[in-house]
């Protein structure tokens, strides 16, 4: 009588630890996914950050060959190198969209001056750096079209159910996109110190 | 700079729907396999049993006495009642009412059927009552020799239980070796050099990159394939040995946007890993189909097997054993559900998977129309490929071979590998609504324009080419293709058609190499350096030569492309092929190029014509050959390559022999090393022959009575 008792409280018992065991493999998973998005998510952003520095790099060539021909367009020129001062400084996907967004406003403006010099759209150099920046400026466009979808992966993870459980409690903060748009109403704080 | 999509909800509801759909489909196909091991598992436990009960088959037949008897059927009739038991020592073991029946049946009283039904009735009956008689006389013998029984019967259970668990992991590892990569095989058949030579090439591969930092993907290696079909197709099992090709025709027909559309497809297919499900999935299809392609593909052994079934020999009861056999339910399982099923799976993966790279491409680019108008040009092209197989097709960007493969009555659309261009058009539209309909139009008239231009009328008129099954490929692959010098005196022509009244595509002089093929046509298949396709005659005198068809073709394309050059002297090709590439460690073993060396499968010889069949403006005669290789194709021709790579891909798609497994030239990642494919091959031939024993006992089991 006594062994069956004894024998139903194990079982039991054993049932009980099973369960915990479970949860815990669960809950280790959970957690690890949520870590290794955020992961993918600042690996994103380096991706970004080095794009865009690749194009910083291009600037001072193309600005460079531009006053070759351009010595008066000042304006243009302090526009450009401000921009690219700020963006440089620029930290968070927030602030660097914003920079970059300025950026490539600035370059536009570098570019429809050079349309008034015939004699620089038939340079050389100038062809060879154009096509640079364009492809610059698509890297970008994609590097940032990865960082973004990433961001929404990671985001969504820890806002829906049961990932927001774990990410209050672990403080996984959402990850901001970059995108100048959402400057607006954005006021998440970004933080990569965690990852 | 990319637009963005409209309707971007719609593409990842239509992503998450189609990964629930593979999902499904994969669960639907692994679970199909387990009733059919249970019916394998039956055909070898009733195969075994057949084994074990009789010592050997054939000795079994004549271990009956009616078998026996039939075999003096004729003398039978011939010899007066009272010499019979002279004549057959097997007359006297014969109860009364079976010489009755016996009698019965030579004077034609009853017919054979009912004497054979009758006969086995009562040999049945008095093999009970002897047991019966056995039992009462000595009880300890039959209880030992039903204990007997009872134990042979317990390891047979576990005999077949262990062949059909080996069958099973047999299979799969062959399919797996076999699948290692058939893009990356195929690729160095098709003649595919890396992309960067061109202006057009370097701008695709630099699309390639920035589409590949948007997918978060390494990028992958881009090749280019000598082809005027616009296609594209991606290889390799994970994205860090990836290599996405594509056409020259599709260069050249497509714009940046269309092509970016294309890559993004692609490299969609990569990031999926749908080279790696397709080969799981491959793996598990051609498991369920091998039993009906072995039953397809050995037509004349089957003769043999109904031959050898005693009934059928002697004329007695067919329908019976037919229908006894083919209306078995294993046999219906085995044999005609399963392969139905398998297929419709595959097609149905494969399909699914080309809608969700299309998703993902949309999602990729931001711009669905570009991809869009790529889909409606190629649309409009047409986009076989010569050189591709079904079982690659799946790789393709759209439907390389012509919607040809037919199980029993179904074919078209439901087994094809891609959706209808429409529905992916359409699918597209979904997503990106704001195109008109005009812009479609006029892309298929830009993509017709350029198919009525640049492709063969073969390529335009869509051969039906048979359905080249798995099983065909791993025969194919047996008779795989050789490296021949040409021996003798004269230059030798070159046929375009299997048929000495052909014109005549080159002629090729002594000491050329050339690439041999083995089918089953009235001329030899050959491919010469150059990589024109022509037939030769057989009486042609050939030398075997250790080399690889890559290495042939590699130093072709070393030397300078003008169609006159110096005769290549075989030692300095070879020498040169040397330095290029390490030489495979097994050289192919000489051997004699018959077809009947090895079980090649009937070529589809209509298709090999009709595809090779040039347009009519290639000029009937050559003119007097300078060099030992000569062809002036007109501009408007496609590139040699186009067409008649195909035998030549097909053999090495699913090889796994040393020849073409020794680094792929134009693909340093080779897939194998030569011992590794040696153990491959000897893996995948030990296994074949296990599993054609398997099902030939089976049947005979099953068939037996």
């Amino acid at each position: 009588m006594t062994l069956t008792v004894l024998l139903a409280v194990l079982v039991v018992v054993a049932l009980i630890l099973l369960l915990a065991l479970l949860m815990a493999l669960w809950g280790i998973s959970m957690y690890n996914g949520l870590v290794q998005s955020r992961l993918r998510t600042s690996e994103a952003w380096s991706g970004i950050d080095v794009q865009l520095k690749r194009r910083s790099s291009l600037i001072p060539n193309l600005t460079e060959t531009v006053r070759g021909y351009a010595q008066h367009e000042h304006a243009v020129f302090t526009e450009v190198a401000e921009a690219r001062g700020a963006l440089a400084k620029a930290v968070g996907p927030v602030a660097s969209a914003i920079a970059d967004q300025s950026l490539t406003q600035a370059l536009g403006r570098l570019m429809a001056v050079a349309e008034n010099y015939p004699q620089l759209q038939a340079a050389a150099g100038f062809h060879d750096l154009r096509e640079e920046l364009r492809d610059a400026e698509e890297k970008i466009a994609y590097a940032r079209q990865f960082y973004n979808g990433n961001v929404l992966a990671y985001n969504t993870n820890i806002r829906t159910y049961p990932g927001n459980l774990f990410a209050r409690r672990f403080h996984f903060d959402p990850a901001a996109f970059f995108s100048a748009d959402e400057a607006a109403n954005q006021d998440v704080k970004v933080n990569f110190a965690g990852a | 700079m990319a637009s963005p999509i409209p309707q971007r909800v719609l593409v990842y509801d239509r992503i998450s729907q189609n990964r629930t759909k593979t999902t499904f489909l994969v669960t639907v196909a692994i679970l199909s396999i387990i009733p059919f091991l249970g019916c394998m598992g039956a055909g070898a436990y009733a195969a075994l049993g057949y084994l074990a009960s009789h010592t050997r088959p054939l000795e079994a037949d004549y271990q009956n006495p009616f078998v026996r008897m039939q075999e003096y059927t004729t003398k039978l009739a011939a010899t007066p009642p009272g010499k019979l038991r002279a004549l057959n020592p097997d007359y006297k073991r014969l109860s009364a009412s079976e010489k009755k029946l016996f009698s019965e049946l030579r004077s034609g009283q009853i017919s054979w059927a009912e004497f054979s039904q009758e006969f086995d009735r009562l040999t049945q009956e008095r093999g009970r009552l002897r047991t019966e008689t056995e039992r009462l006389v000595d009880p300890e013998g039959v209880k030992r020799k039903e204990d007997r029984q009872r134990s042979e019967e317990e390891t047979r259970i576990w005999l077949s239980g262990a062949l059909a668990f080996l069958v099973a992991a047999a299979l799969t590892v062959v399919a797996w070796g076999l699948m290692k990569s058939p893009g990356l095989k195929a690729l160095a058949f098709c003649g595919a050099r890396p992309a960067g030579q061109s202006a057009d090439e370097i701008e695709a591969k630099r699309l390639l990159e920035n589409l590949a930092i948007g997918a978060g993907l390494p990028p992958p290696k881009l090749y280019v394939i000598p082809s005027m079909a616009p296609n594209a197709f991606a290889a390799g099992m994970d994205p860090e040995h990836s290599t996405i090709a594509v056409t020259t025709g599709l260069l050249r027909l497509l714009d940046r946007r269309e092509l970016e559309g294309v890559l993004a497809h692609e490299l969609a297919h990569i990031g999926n890993r749908d080279t790696r499900l397709s080969t799981a999935v491959f793996a598990i299809t051609f498991f369920l189909r091998l039993p009906s392609l072995l039953w397809k593909g050995a037509r004349p052994d089957r003769q043999e097997l109904a031959g050898s079934l005693t009934a059928m020999r002697y004329g007695l009861g067919i329908e019976r054993v037919a229908l006894r056999v083919v209306g078995s339910p294993v046999f219906i399982y085995i044999f005609f559900v399963t392969p139905f099923l398998a297929m419709l799976i595959r097609a149905a993966i494969s399909r699914g998977r080309e809608a969700l790279a299309d998703a993902d491409a949309a999602l990729l680019t931001r711009y669905p129309e570009g991809l869009l108008r790529a889909l409606a040009k190629i649309a409009g092209a047409g986009s076989m490929v010569g050189g591709s197989s079904p079982i690659v097709s799946h790789l393709y960007f759209a439907e390389p071979s012509p919607a040809s493969v037919h199980v029993g009555f179904f074919s078209g659309s439901l087994l094809s590998s891609h959706p209808p261009m429409e529905e992916r058009i359409a699918r597209l539209l979904e997503f990106g609504a704001t195109v008109p309909r005009s812009v479609i139009e006029e892309a298929r008239k830009a993509g017709e324009t350029f198919g009525l231009d640049n492709l063969s009328v073969a390529q335009l008129m869509a051969p039906t080419k048979p359905a080249e099954d798995e099983l065909t490929a791993l025969a194919n692959a047996e008779s795989r293709s050789r490296v021949f010098r040409l021996s003798g005196g004269a230059p030798v022509a070159l046929y375009e058609r299997d048929d000495p009244q052909s014109s005549i595509v080159a002629e090729v002089g002594p000491g050329t190499l050339l690439v041999g093929f083995e089918y089953s046509s009235k001329m030899r298949q050959v491919l010469t350096p150059s990589q024109t396709f022509g037939y030769l005659p057989r009486a042609a005198r050939l030398e075997n030569v250790g080399m690889t068809p890559e290495e042939v073709f590699h130093s072709a394309t070393q030397a300078p492309p003008a169609t006159v050059q110096p005769p290549l002297t075989a030692a300095a090709v070879a020498v040169e092929a040397a330095a290029v590439t390490p030489k495979p460690a097994p050289a192919p073993p000489p051997g004699p190029v018959t077809p009947a060396a090895v079980q090649a499968p009937p070529v589809p010889k209509a298709a090999t014509e009709a595809a090779t069949e040039p347009p009519p403006v290639q000029p009937a005669a050559q003119p007097a050959m300078a060099a030992p290789v000569t062809q002036t194709p007109p501009s408007s021709l496609p590139p040699p390559s186009a067409v008649p790579a195909q035998p030549a891909a097909r053999a090495a798609v699913v090889s796994t022999q040393p020849a073409e497994a020794a680094a792929p030239v134009p693909n340093p990642q080779p897939g194998l090393s030569a011992s590794q494919t040696l153990a491959w091959a000897l893996a995948g031939l030990l296994a074949v022959g296990a599993v054609l024993m398997g099902v030939y006992l089976a049947l005979k089991a099953l068939t037996a009575r």
